[in-house]
C-alpha cells in the first residue's frame, strides 16, 4: 500500500511517503506558511523521483492539529482534496499523538506541548513503554503554568506508582515555555532533543496508515482541523451576548 | 477544453466549470456550472467579515461546492483540463483554502494548475456574458474589498489609472450602512433604502482628489454622513434614514462616474465596463449608463450572480491564460495584497 502523509500543523512540517509500511521519502522542514503551501510542489517532485504517479497513491495520512489554525488547514485541505479526488481513504493523525509517537521504549512520562496563542499551550501526556504511544490524559489547552502545575501534581503519583522518573518535554512549547518549564518542575523535566521535538511526517504516513487498516477512515467532506477551541470572534460572540440580553 | 475555478478569497466558496474551444476569445466561452455557497449569514451575527470564521467555513464547504459544480456542469473530474483558483488579493486563511485545493486537485489529476489575480477575475466576469466585448476598455472594479479604475489594453495586459486611497467603496456602504441601522451587507441595504429616499435632501462631500487623480477616497464622505447622523440626534431633528442612503449613495456614484468616463475618454475608448459586488448597484448602473450614453459610450457590466465574489470569473482567466500557453507553479503563494501586473 502507498501512503501520502501530510503535516502543517506546528513549526516543523512535511510530507511523507509509504510503500509497504515503509518510509520511502520524507521532507521535513523548520515550517513558514510559505514552506507548507509549496507541499504539492515537493510531493510532485517525490513523486517523480520513485517514479510513482498521484494514481499510485491509495491512501492519506494527514495531521489535523492542535495547532496553528491557518497551517493545519492547509495541509487538512490538501488531504481532503487528495482523498476526494483520487477516491482514496484518509486517516486522521492528531499532532499531540504524532509528536509523542517520536519517542519509543521509554519510562520517561511523555508530554508534548504545541503553542497556541499568546501562552496558551495545547497538551497531553502519554506512556510510551511499548512502540506506540498510550494517552494517560485528555487533551486540553490551557496556560502555560497552570498545565505545569497540573502534570506537577499527577505525575507525583505516576512517579511513586509507576516507576516514571521523569517527564520528556516535546514540541515547540517546550523551547517557547523551557524557563516555566523548568522552574516549575524542576529537575524532573526534561526537554527532549531537537530532532523529536517536532512531528514527523513519516509518523503522520504511518499513524494515519494504521487508521485506514483500522477501519477509522474519515469522508474528504468530514474532515476538518482539530481546532480545539473556538475562534476568538465566536468568544467575543459569546461573550457579548448576554450584555446585550440585559 | 474544461476548465474548473475556485474562489474563497473571501467570505463566499465557489466553485464554477468553464468550457472554451480554445480560442482567445470571449465568443469561445461558455459557463456550465457556477456554484457559490455564502457565508452572509454566518457573518452578519458580527456585523462583517470574520476572517478565522470565514477560513473554517471554506474547509468545510469546498468538497461539497465542488461536487455540485461538477454535476451540474455534467462532467466528471477526469475531464477536467486545468484548475484556476484565486491566489490573491483576499483575506490570507481563506484564499489558503482554495488555493490549497486546487493544487492538490492539479496534482492528483495531473493537470496544469493556474493561480488567478481576484480583480482580474472581476473584470473578465464581463467576458462570460458579453461574447462580443473586447480590449482595448476602462473597467471600473468595485467591491467590498477593492476599488479600481484599470485600461485593459489586451487580455492579460493593463494599466491600473487609480486605486482607493483608504476605504473600498463596499467598505464605505457597510460602514454607512450600520450607522443608518440597515442590514448587512450594507450595499444592497442602501440601495434599496434608497429608492424611497430623496438623493438632493442631504449633500454629502464628493472627494475628486487632485487634479488629474484617478484615485478614490471615502473615508471622508463616511465621516461626514457618521457626523451628519450624530448631530441630527443631538439636535433631536429627525434622521431619515432613506434620504440619507440617497445622498450618500449619490455622492459615491457621483464620483466612480465621472472618474470613470474621464478615464475613458483620456483612454480614447469607446466602451467602459463595471465589475465588482458594487457594480450590482442600481443607480450606479443607471447614472453610469446615461452619461455614458451622452458621451457615446457603450458601457457593460455582468450580472448581479457574475458581480459578487463567484469561481466563474476566476475559470475565465484561467482559461484565457491557458490557452496563452500560461500556468503557475505549485509553489505559487496566497498573496494577500496582490496587485495587478
Ligand atoms: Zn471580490
Amino acid at each position: 500500500m502507498r501512503v501520502v502523509g501530510i503535516d502543517t500543523s506546528t513549526f516543523t512540517g512535511g510530507i511523507a511517503l509509504l510503500d509497504n509500511g515503509q518510509v520511502v521519502a520524507e521532507y521535513s522542514a523548520y515550517v513558514t506558511r510559505r514552506n507548507s503551501e509549496s507541499l504539492m510542489g515537493v510531493l510532485d517532485d517525490m513523486l517523480r523521483d520513485l517514479e510513482w504517479s498521484a494514481r499510485d497513491l491509495q491512501g492519506v495520512g494527514v495531521a489535523i492539529g492542535p495547532g496553528s489554525f491557518t497551517g493545519t488547514r492547509i495541509g487538512v485541505t490538501m488531504a481532503k482534496v487528495l482523498g476526494y479526488s483520487l477516491d482514496i481513504p484518509i486517516g486522521q493523525v492528531v499532532t499531540l499523538d504524532a509528536i509523542a509517537a517520536n519517542v519509543v521504549f521509554t519510562k520517561l512520562l511523555v508530554c508534548p506541548v504545541i503553542c497556541a496563542r499568546r501562552d496558551l499551550v495545547y497538551n497531553a501526556a502519554y506512556k510510551v513503554d511499548g512502540l506506540s504511544p498510550k494517552k494517560v490524559t485528555e487533551y486540553n489547552v490551557g496556560k502555560i503554568g497552570e498545565v505545569m502545575d497540573a502534570i506537577k501534581g499527577r505525575d507525583r503519583d505516576e512517579l511513586d506508582n509507576q516507576d516514571y522518573d521523569k517527564v520528556m518535554f516535546l514540541g515547540d512549547g517546550a523551547i517557547r515555555h523551557r524557563q516555566v518549564i523548568e522552574e516549575k518542575l524542576g529537575n524532573l523535566a526534561v526537554i527532549g532533543p531537537p530532532w523529536y521535538l517536532g512531528p514527523r511526517p513519516g509518523v503522520v504516513a504511518v499513524t494515519g496508515q494504521r487508521q485506514i487498516a483500522a477501519g477509522n477512515v474519515v469522508d474528504a467532506r468530514d474532515l476538518v482541523p482539530f481546532y480545539m477551541g473556538k475562534s476568538s470572534a465566536e468568544k467575543v460572540q459569546t461573550r457579548r451576548r448576554p450584555e446585550e440580553r440585559a | 477544453m474544461i476548465i474548473l475555478g475556485i474562489e474563497t478569497s473571501c467570505d463566499e466558496t465557489a466553485v464554477a466549470v468553464l468550457e472554451g474551444t480554445g480560442d482567445p476569445s470571449p465568443s469561445a466561452i461558455k459557463l456550465r456550472s457556477n456554484i457559490i455557497a455564502s457565508q452572509i449569514a454566518l457573518h452578519r451575527q458580527f456585523g462583517g467579515v470574520v476572517p478565522e470564521v470565514a477560513s473554517r467555513c471554506h474547509v468545510e464547504t469546498i468538497i461539497p461546492v465542488m461536487d455540485k459544480a461538477l454535476s451540474e456542469a455534467g462532467v466528471s473530474l477526469s475531464d477536467i483540463t486545468a484548475v484556476a483558483a484565486t491566489h490573491g488579493p483576499g483575506l490570507v486563511g481563506a484564499v489558503l483554502v482554495g488555493l490549497s485545493a486546487a493544487k492538490a486537485l492539479a496534482l492528483a489529476q495531473d493537470i496544469p494548475f493556474i493561480g488567478v489575480n481576484h480583480i482580474e477575475a472581476h473584470m473578465y466576469a464581463n467576458f462570460i456574458e458579453h461574447p462580443d466585448l473586447a480590449p482595448p476598455f476602462v473597467c471600473l472594479v468595485v467591491s467590498g474589498g477593492h476599488s479600481d479604475l484599470i485600461y485593459l489594453n489586451d487580455y492579460g495586459d493593463y494599466e491600473v489609472m487609480g486605486r482607493t486611497r483608504d476605504d473600498a467603496a463596499g467598505e464605505a456602504f457597510d460602514k454607512v450602512a450600520r450607522t443608518l441601522g440597515l442590514s448587512y451587507p450594507g450595499g444592497p441595504a442602501i440601495d434599496l433604502a434608497s429608492r424611497e429616499g430623496n438623493s438632493q435632501a442631504v449633500r454629502f462631500p464628493r472627494a475628486f482628489l487632485e487634479e488629474g487623480s484617478y484615485d478614490f477616497s471615502f473615508s471622508g464622505l463616511k465621516t461626514a454622513v457618521v457626523n451628519y447622523v450624530q448631530n441630527a440626534r443631538r439636535e433631536e431633528r429627525e434622521v431619515f434614514v432613506p434620504d440619507i442612503a440617497a445622498g450618500f449613495q449619490e455622492a459615491v456614484v457621483d464620483v466612480l462616474v465621472k472618474k470613470t468616463l474621464r478615464a475613458a475618454s483620456e483612454m480614447g475608448v469607446t466602451t467602459v465596463a463595471l465589475a465588482g459586488g458594487v457594480a450590482a448597484n442600481s443607480r450606479l448602473r443607471q447614472e453610469l449608463s446615461v452619461r455614458a450614453k451622452e458621451k457615446g459610450v457603450d458601457v457593460r457590466y455582468p450580472s448581479p450572480i457574475l458581480c459578487t465574489d463567484n469561481a466563474a470569473m476566476v475559470a475565465c482567466v484561467g482559461y484565457f491564460q491557458l490557452v496563452s500557453g500560461k500556468c503557475s507553479s505549485l509553489d505559487l503563494p496566497a498573496v494577500p495584497n496582490l496587485h495587478l501586473q
